[in-house]
């Protein structure tokens, strides 16, 4: 049972999208009701992997390896085999729960869905086992299938469940995560045939790959081939983050999606690029990393304060949460560059907490609309008269995302500058200014929309019910969590943290 | 090996050619019995007895694999004139399944168009399969011509079968005029090989144009890239595809099919041939062409797409970046020119055409039933299709999905299959290039399929389309080989990989 854990993870998703074709195409209580299933037992699988985890070790665990395909004389005579291998280390484990955790939210969130509703929650299921697979591979071909499988629910469920111009969003969407993927396509496979040069055997396997290029001498693998590979995979990794110039997208993505579908982009789609560049860029090519160091750090600084500044002026809710959150990710760029154990841990955390940040915020924001049908902030207005627990809530979100002490986002970007003063002291400091402009944006927007005199059409609105505590209380109570006891994270992350911190100073 | 005609005996003929002989006695005895029997009973008959002897000869193909796996000396016929090997047989594999797929379609096309000759419309479908074949099967320059020729004189008067209907005609006249001026011009490319080396055999002039190369290379340069432009045209590959689309728009959709998957199979195949033995010594210097061929095929073949309408044209515009993709490996030969290389390359072009054939068939197949019940070839065709027919809308997705390169599908793996290559040869622009132009065509597909789930006020109520038996069977065809070969490749691949050095005897 244990042993097939990710397996079952990967599978029960899926497995509820199938099941979900025979439920009859009115019945939205009885789809909804699979498709909670269908993410619930993932959670609890999750929960159990995690209390099974063990902390002291960087191998992989919960390891599962079939072999899958196998493609003659790729590389000379020898064959590549492309492994169905799974497994999770302090790196992934983050990111399985945090996968797990907002996406029976999401499905949770959904409940106001009553278009095609069964057709939603196939799209939504699918969407989740791609992203529960990006995690949990450890075979580079396989990771690259399941983000491309992550593509194909999303254009779906932003093209037909979302705003006016969600036609256009999708296919803005689809096109620029397809390219991104591009350029993180190449970089693997050049990774894999660099690594076979070095070895005479070809392979796709993460671990492996990282083992080879530890290894391997400098004459073999050219500090001149890693360089430009990185460079690759780091203008793929900007676009699929939505970083500044490639951002775009990720402002209209949000704005159309439906908020349950924000919740998921936020909370994990979004990291999953940050999750390539630590398990590929520091794991596999720390050297490179350490090369563009600067250029890293200065696009993470750029996009801190741009973006930040770009939120200020936003007069959509979601607009500005998705500035907000390309700022955010910003500081995970420098915390990268710094290449210490500050930086990196602080990135990990940073994109955690960003992510369950998101995900509440977005969740906030969809209940305030269902209620009074819109996300524009002059809008809105008093807000805390008619729906004091929700508009409590999201000053309580916003508290978090802008740093307030005892929240994660605070623990996170304390951790990250003091990672990234150790080495671009002057960059971090243009840096802080994000975290003031954070401030300034979120207590503004949040005094626009909840202070002063309700307007009268705002009048009577009903507050939280019930069902919607669940997702409010959930995630606020785990970025209280981290925000007071951050080792629960950080403790998942050392080892493996450590294992890379020792690559570079060797 | 010095066999001259006089002391072949039918048996020599038979072991090599037994299933193209198999193939013309069948047409023949169709365009005999269309002659003897009554209308209606060749109206009624003619597509199934044509299906019957593909699936003979398809049987046949496939045990001559047996029959290769055996042979101590090359299977071949005059001098390497025509060969059995397994490169051939692969390629025979592909165009028997998609003439019996087509033959398949044109049971409910010719059901519905009392007007079309039935019979004339069977064996002119199996003589342009036999063409094919023999494009697949010979060394010899005036061979593969002949192949080339019967296959393409066929494919006109098969475009031009719907004789009332003007773009049917326009399509044909198009075809006509283009095809034969390709086919003039690959012949003039043969001349100079020809005139140069003496031998318009390429198993024995191979050695001969090696040798002629220095001395003479713009002659042979020139002789080549004529032959390559022909055979270009007939590929449909850019900057010689123009005629694509309005060919494949007027043409009936059985025969779009045909010409799609069979008819630019057997081209690749008799690229494959001559690239890979008349020159291959001299691919350093000629790859750069196929590569920018390739390129210069995938760029425009997607981007013209993107503005389509029309899911027949947008169907053939997506076909020729198909196409371009194809040409890949063959164009990495060039910086790889080892027998690996040389095997991976087979191996990827013969998969790739597979999970094209699947699912390009199943998407004429869903098409078909769905254009016609709405009247029009526009994408807008496909609204609410999946209110109405959940499982068309589902299958087309997925072949749409393939074409498009997404997960679990044939063209996925397919692609990243064509892709390995170019990384194993440092063609990294071209492999970024693939996935690039996939990435912009996403925008067309995906166009598509919004429509199929997107729910339109003018079909939502109304009640399923209809499918004929026949396209239910193709689209269940496609979906297993499409998805079977995304999912399990090995299955096919495994077959491939075993020739290893025996890909030709």
């Amino acid at each position: 049972m244990i042993g097939n854990l990710l397996l079952l993870i990967l599978i029960l998703p899926l497995l509820g999208a199938l099941v979900l074709f025979f439920v009859p195409r009115d019945n939205h209580a009885q789809a909804r009701a699979v498709a909670l299933f269908a993410t619930l037992m993932p959670l609890v699988l999750s929960g159990i992997l995690y209390l099974n985890f063990d902390h002291d070790t960087t191998a992989m665990q919960f390891g599962i390896a079939y072999d899958w395909i196998n493609i003659a004389n790729v590389f000379q005579d020898k064959a590549l085999t492309i492994g169905f291998d799974l497994g999770v280390d302090g790196l992934s484990m983050p990111f399985v729960l945090m996968t797990a955790i907002v996406s029976f939210l999401a499905v949770l969130a959904s409940k106001s869905i009553q278009y095609r509703a069964k057709e939603y929650f196939i799209w939504l299921l699918l969407l989740v086992t791609g992203l529960f697979g990006c995690f949990v591979s450890l075979d580079l071909f396989l990771f690259f299938l399941f983000l491309e499988l992550t593509l194909v629910p999303m254009y779906f469920l932003i093209g037909i469940w979302g705003g006016s111009r969600r036609g256009a969003v999708a296919t803005k969407f689809l096109v620029y995560r397809g390219i991104a993927s591009v350029g993180i396509l190449v970089a693997f496979v050049a990774l894999a045939f660099q690594g076979a040069a070095a070895t005479g055997e070809i392979t796709m396997n993460v671990v492996t790959l990282t083992e080879t290029f530890a290894k391997a001498a400098g004459d073999v693998i050219t500090a001149d081939f890693k360089q430009w590979v990185f460079l690759v995979l780091l203008i793929a990794i900007l676009i699929e983050e939505a970083f500044f110039p490639f951002h775009t997208w990720l402002p209209d993505t949000h704005e159309q999606a439906p908020s349950a579908i924000s919740m998921i982009v936020g909370g994990v789609l979004m990291k999953v690029g940050a999750y390539i560049l630590f398990r590929v860029g520091v794991g596999i090519l720390p050297d490179a990393v350490q090369y563009f160091a600067t250029l890293i750090a200065v696009i993470g600084v750029i996009n801190i304060v741009y973006c930040a500044m770009v939120a200020l002026v936003q007069k959509d809710w979601n607009r500005l949460l998705a500035f907000s959150s390309i700022s955010h990710m910003g500081a995970v760029l420098l915390g990268v560059a710094a290449l210490n154990q500050a930086g990196l841990q602080g990135g990990i955390l940073m994109t955690v907490s960003s992510g369950l940040l998101s995900a509440l915020l977005f969740f906030l924001i969809g209940a305030m609309k269902e209620r009074t049908g819109t996300t524009l902030i002059p809008a809105l207005g008093g807000l805390s008269k008619p729906m004091p627990i929700i508009s409590g809530f999201l000053l309580a979100a916003a508290l978090g995302s802008l740093g307030l002490p005892g929240m994660s986002q605070f623990v996170s970007e304390v951790v990250v500058f003091m990672g990234a003063f150790a080495s671009f002291p002057v960059l971090s400091v243009v840096g802080t200014l994000g975290i003031i402009l954070a401030a300034v944006y979120l207590l503004w927007a949040m005094q626009r929309t909840t202070y002063g005199p309700t307007p009268a059409q705002l009048e009577g609105l009903s507050d939280a019910k019930a069902i919607e505590y669940v997702p409010m209380v959930v995630l606020t109570a785990l970025v209280i969590l981290i925000g007071v006891y951050p080792a629960i994270l950080g403790d998942l992350v050392n080892q493996t943290i450590q294992s890379y911190v020792t690559r570079i100073g060797g | 090996m010095n066999q001259s005609f006089s002391q072949l005996t039918f048996s020599d003929v038979w072991a090599v050619m037994g299933p193209e002989l198999v193939l013309v006695l069948a047409g023949f005895a169709i365009l005999l019995f269309d002659l003897f029997a009554s209308k209606q009973a060749s109206r009624r008959l003619s597509p199934y007895l044509g299906l019957i002897a593909v699936l003979v000869t398809l049987v046949l193909v496939i045990l001559n694999f047996g029959v290769i796996a055996d042979a101590t000396a090359p299977l071949q016929l005059s001098n390497m004139l025509y060969v059995l090997d397994n490169f051939g047989n692969v390629f025979k594999l592909i165009f028997l399944s998609g003439a019996a797929l087509t033959l398949l379609m044109s049971i409910d096309f010719l059901r519905r168009n009392p007007d079309v000759k039935v019979g004339e419309y069977t064996y002119l479908l199996m003589f342009a399969t036999v063409g094919a074949m023999a494009m697949a099967s010979a060394y010899d320059l005036i061979t593969l011509f002949v192949g080339l020729e019967l296959l393409s004189i066929c494919s006109y008067v098969l475009v031009a079968i719907r004789r009332d209907n003007a773009k049917s005609s326009e399509g044909a006249m198009k075809y006509l005029v283009t095809g034969s001026i390709a086919t003039a011009l690959a012949l003039y490319g043969m001349s100079f090989i020809y005139g140069v080396t003496g031998q318009t055999n390429l198993f024995l002039g191979r050695e001969m144009i090696s040798q002629m190369w220095v001395e003479l290379k713009p002659v042979l340069m020139l002789g080549f890239l004529f032959m390559f432009a022909g055979f270009s045209v007939k590929a449909a590959l850019a900057p010689f595809h123009k005629w694509a689309p309005d060919t494949y728009e007027g043409a009936a959709n059985p025969i779009t099919s045909f010409l799609a998957v069979v008819s630019k199979a057997a081209v690749f195949a008799l690229i494959a041939r001559v690239f890979i033995w008349g020159f291959s010594w001299q691919i350093g210097d000629l790859y750069i062409y196929l590569a920018a061929v390739a390129a210069f095929t995938m760029v425009i073949g997607n981007v013209a797409a993107l503005t389509q309408k029309n899911i027949k044209r947008l169907l053939a515009l997506s076909s020729v970046a198909q196409a371009g993709y194809l040409l890949i490996p063959l164009a990495v030969l060039g910086k790889g020119t080892g027998d690996f290389n040389i095997w991976l390359a087979l191996g990827q072009m013969s998969f790739y055409l597979f999970g094209y054939l699947f699912m390009t068939m199943g998407a004429f197949a869903v098409l078909t039933a769905v254009t016609r019940e709405a009247g029009t070839e526009s994408i807008d065709a496909f609204k609410g299709l999946y209110k109405r027919n959940p499982f068309q809308a589902v299958a087309m997705t997925i072949f749409l999905l393939s074409m498009a390169g997404m997960p679990i599908t044939a063209g996925f793996f397919g692609k990243f299959y064509i892709f390995l290559g170019t990384i194993n040869t440092g063609m990294y622009w071209l492999g970024a290039l693939l996935f690039f132009t996939s990435a912009i065509a996403f925008y067309y597909y995906f166009g598509v399929m919004r429509n199929i789930f997107a729910s339109d006020a003018t079909t939502d109520g109304k009640g399923a389309i209809s499918m004929p038996w026949s396209l239910n069977l193709i689209v269940v065809i496609g979906l297993i080989g499409t998805i079977g070969l995304g999912v399990m490749p090995n299955l096919f691949m495994d077959v491939f990989n075993g020739f290893g050095a025996r890909w030709f005897m």
